[in-house]
């Protein structure tokens, strides 16, 4: 399983973060940040947060909490800029969520009609990070 | 009112968080031609600006829509007597398209949609048009029971694609006519996934129309006609690498005062090796017709004695590229051979032999009575070169050519001009 190389995360905050209805920004920002080799495994949710509003598509997040719940554009459009996954002309022309929610649906991160505001579950963050893990490391 | 106001400010915010949606644009742009119609040599372009739209509330309240504005346009050619060629010029619409306009959702192991939709059955040979209606599907033992009732009546006549009779092809070259064929549709089936395993999946299913043409838009020579189809449809994996789909399809109704039956069967292997994109498929079609001596065209014109010609309500599972065959009279048989290494690019190569079933008419206006006994219509091959190098761009080119039989009627005029029927489409679509 490509999450594996999540395993060495802190357990608490993982624990903390599958039993929610919703994702919340920071931890999945902090998992992104934490897959790519960016933020090292004593990094906490806000830093999570603070390392993503940092960045140059950072600001497409607009007004993001680190306990707001994620949605499908939000969490993708970080996903694929951190891991490189290409999109099409308007994504990468554009690189806003809409667009990103447009490629998770195309690239099949997500199952069904891609909302770009729907607020993503634990579950379905875990998955789409896990999907982009196995894709990077087949491209290896 | 108090009450009201009071649930509404309780509600509202929970219904409006949980509320979510996408939508975009498309522009799909088609070039393609020649068709060619007696001396005159067509080219046409279809382009579509749609707006598409989709919402969720929960599970039992989703929204959907899909809406288009069609320009379509013709450029003909003509070959006069000297056989010198001339320009007719440019003659072009715009009109709308709604495909979906529908609410649907699922409660309870029921799957419904409400409203403006693409129904299609089984198989998809007899029917895959808009209507407006009602779609219920439910689980019932291992398999899924699928109803549909609806209605033709209010789809632009030129968005239509309902051609059953000639009162039909008049009406959508009717400039008063707004909306196109109204036809009552019911529909009933139940797939059987996995009978045998990864052998067999099997659907049975009835479908029926009912022609609710005015009395005063009937055409001179032309009737109502009813009809239901009884389908089985069959697909499995006869090996790993093998996989089949047959259709059959028994239709029965009435023409007027005359009986209109046919039937339809179709069989098709396709050769899928592992680990790519790639296939090969070879297909066979058979469809009953009718001889000349009973009816004047392939729309009923003047039909007299039983009618044995299969005629779908939609021409959606039409054949052949250079000639448009719609499914009534029509004999195919098909050699397909697709290269895909990738989902980004795809050449494909196929050869399809055409033939009419007896010795009479079909749908184009090249095969006329003329006296030849041959049911060779032509054979036909054809290129396509399909890109998508972007999840928001893609385009093709298709080219096609068909050595024609002698079946085939072209002008004299032309004829010098067409020892082979050429045709050439090119389709360029963005999202957005």
């Amino acid at each position: 399983m490509a999450l594996s190389s999540l395993t060495a995360q802190s357990n608490s905050v993982l624990d903390d973060f599958i039993v929610r209805d919703t994702a919340d920004a920071g931890t999945s920002l902090l998992l992104i940040a934490q897959a790519t080799g960016h933020l090292d495994d004593s990094a906490t949710v806000e830093d999570g947060l603070t390392w993503a509003l940092q960045q140059k598509w950072g600001k497409k997040l607009k007004n993001i909490s680190s306990s707001d719940s994620i949605t499908t554009g939000q969490f993708h459009l970080a996903l694929f800029q951190s891991f490189s996954i290409r999109g099409g002309i308007f994504y990468t022309l554009f690189g806003t969520p809409r667009y990103a929610a447009q490629e998770a649906g195309y690239q099949e991160y997500v199952i069904g009609t891609a909302y770009v505001n729907h607020k993503m579950t634990p579950d379905e963050v875990l998955s789409s990070l896990s999907l982009a893990l196995e894709r990077t490391e087949e491209e290896l | 009112m108090k009450k009201i106001l009071l649930i509404l400010m309780i509600y509202l915010p929970t219904l409006l968080s949980a509320y979510e949606h996408t939508g975009g644009v498309r522009l799909d742009l088609n070039a393609e031609g020649p068709d060619i119609y007696g001396t005159v040599a067509e080219f046409t372009t279809t382009d579509k600006l749609s707006l598409w739209y989709e919402s969720s509330l929960n599970d039992l309240f989703k929204f959907s829509f899909d809406g288009s504005l069609v320009y379509d346009a013709n450029a003909r050619i003509a070959a006069d007597f000297n056989q010198e060629l001339s320009y007719l010029g440019l003659d072009g619409e715009f009109y709308p398209e709604l495909n979906a306009l529908n609410m649907y959702g699922k409660y309870a192991g029921f799957n419904y949609r409400a409203g403006r939709q693409i129904f299609a059955d089984p198989s998809a040979l007899i029917i895959a048009h808009p209507l407006d209606g009602l779609a219920i599907s439910m689980r019932l033992g291992p398999g899924l029971l699928s109803t549909t009732l609806g209605y033709t009546g209010l789809v632009n006549s030129k968005a239509s694609d309902i051609t059953m009779t000639s009162s039909d092809v008049n009406l959508a070259s009717d400039s008063d006519s707004f909306f196109g064929p109204s036809r009552i549709i019911e529909s009933v089936s139940y797939t059987y996934p996995e009978i045998l395993g990864p052998y067999m999946t099997l659907t049975g299913g009835i479908t029926a129309q009912q022609d609710m043409i005015k009395d005063e838009k009937i055409s001179t020579g032309s009737d109502r006609l009813h009809t239901v189809y009884f389908q089985l449809d069959m697909e499995g994996f006869l090996l790993p690498v093998l996989m089949y789909d047959t259709s059959l399809v028994f239709q029965t109704g009435a023409l007027g005062d005359l009986t209109s039956n046919g039937y339809l069967g179709e069989f098709t292997l396709y050769f899928l090796p592992g680990g790519t994109n790639s296939f090969v498929s070879l297909g066979a079609l058979v469809s009953s017709g009718e001889k000349w001596e009973n009816r004047e065209d392939y729309y009923g014109q003047n039909a007299s004695g039983s009618q044995n010609q299969f005629i779908p309500i939609s021409n959606s599972g039409s054949r052949g590229y250079v000639l448009d065959l719609n499914l009534g009279n029509l004999t195919a048989i098909e050699l397909l051979v697709s290269l895909s290494g990738s989902n980004r690019f795809a050449f494909e190569l196929s050869t399809t032999t055409l033939l009419r079933t007896v010795n009479g008419p079909v749908s184009s206006s090249l095969i006329v009575d003329n006296g030849e006994d041959s049911l060779f219509i032509g054979q036909e091959a054809l290129m396509a070169f399909k890109f998508r190098p972007a999840s928001d761009f893609g385009a093709s080119i298709n080219l096609g050519v068909l050595v024609p039989g002698e079946a085939v009627t072209i002008n004299e005029e032309l004829e010098p001009f067409l020892p082979v029927l050429p045709k050439i489409g090119f389709d360029l679509s963005f999202s957005f």
